[in-house]
């Protein structure tokens, strides 16, 4: 896996000393509204491609909880924006994930059996970390509205848990 | 020569009394305390508290107050909740022979366990 959804983001989105402009990395409410849904979306892609491609009960496992969550935090998140009058607004960083993800999907493409699994499980465990880190150091900070920046702190608890989750599985898989 | 013949006042009816107080009669073995019901948060992707211990016969009630679903399972399969979303709770009488670890089946690494003393302890 050459590069991975994870390592873009975190590029984009952790580096410490332009993340703390908000206005010039166009990061109003509406734009980490749009990222957080984006990046969401991208997690619930990703499984969706694991459910079509792997046989692993233990990797189908994850990739559903991954469906089951993340859905449920766009809910929150777009109940959030309708009721603040805020509407998520495309913006580079969410095209740049974007595209990234779908580079990440084309790679999987071409991998069955343990290699996928591996593949999808690796990344996860990368995209995991990076979405966590621009949480907490970028998308948390720069949030004007207080719900909205609550919404994502009370995210990272579940974030938390699948990156143990992919790990935990990840140490299983290279294991076989 | 006349007999005396001395008599103890009361006489059998001393007797009932006195093997009542004595505590002969009764039923052998301690008592059992009446059933509690013990509530488990799942709060935070995680059980709280981690370990809980109850007597055989009390109830559980699981209560999840994540956004995401959880359930609380055996790690066995012995047992399982149904999936619980936010609010939802799921309550369940506590056999000894239940005890041990369990776990969410969506999320396995979040651990706990539930240790079940015999009914009689006190």
């Amino acid at each position: 896996m050459k590069t991975t959804t994870g390592t873009l983001l975190l590029l984009f989105l952790a580096l410490a000393p332009q993340a703390r402009n908000a206005a010039a990395q166009g990061l109003d409410d509406a734009a980490i509204a749009h990222i957080a849904v984006t990046a969401n979306q991208l997690d619930i892609t990703g499984a969706e491609q694991a459910l079509e491609t792997s046989s692993d009960s233990e990797v189908r496992r994850f990739a559903e909880t991954m469906i089951r969550d993340h859905r449920g935090v766009i809910a929150r998140a777009a109940a959030l924006a309708e009721r603040l009058g805020v509407t998520p607004a495309d913006n580079e960083h969410s095209r740049v994930l974007a595209a990234q993800a779908a580079a990440v999907r084309d790679e999987l493409t071409g991998l069955r059996g343990a290699a996928f699994d591996r593949a999808y499980v690796k990344n996860e465990v990368s995209y995991h970390e990076a979405v966590i880190g621009a949480v907490e150091q970028t998308l948390v900070p720069n949030a004007s509205n207080a719900e909205l920046k609550s919404l994502l702190q009370n995210v990272v608890p579940a974030l938390r848990t699948h990156l143990e989750h992919a790990r935990h599985l990840s140490e299983e898989l290279d294991g076989r | 020569m006349s007999r005396r013949r001395t008599r103890v006042a009361g006489g059998p009816l001393l007797v009932v009394p006195l093997l009542v107080a004595c505590g002969l009669g009764a039923e052998d073995g301690p008592e059992r305390p009446p059933p509690e019901t013990h509530t488990v948060e799942i709060r935070g992707m995680a059980f709280r508290p981690a370990e809980l211990r109850v007597r055989a016969g009390d109830t559980i009630v699981w209560v999840n107050r994540d956004f995401v679903p959880h359930t609380a399972t055996a790690t066995d399969s012995a047992w399982t909740s149904p999936p619980l979303g936010q609010g939802e709770q799921w309550r369940r009488v506590a056999l000894e022979s239940e005890a041990g670890p369990y776990l969410c089946a969506f999320h396995p690494v979040m651990e706990a366990r539930l240790v079940v003393d015999p009914s009689t302890q006190e």
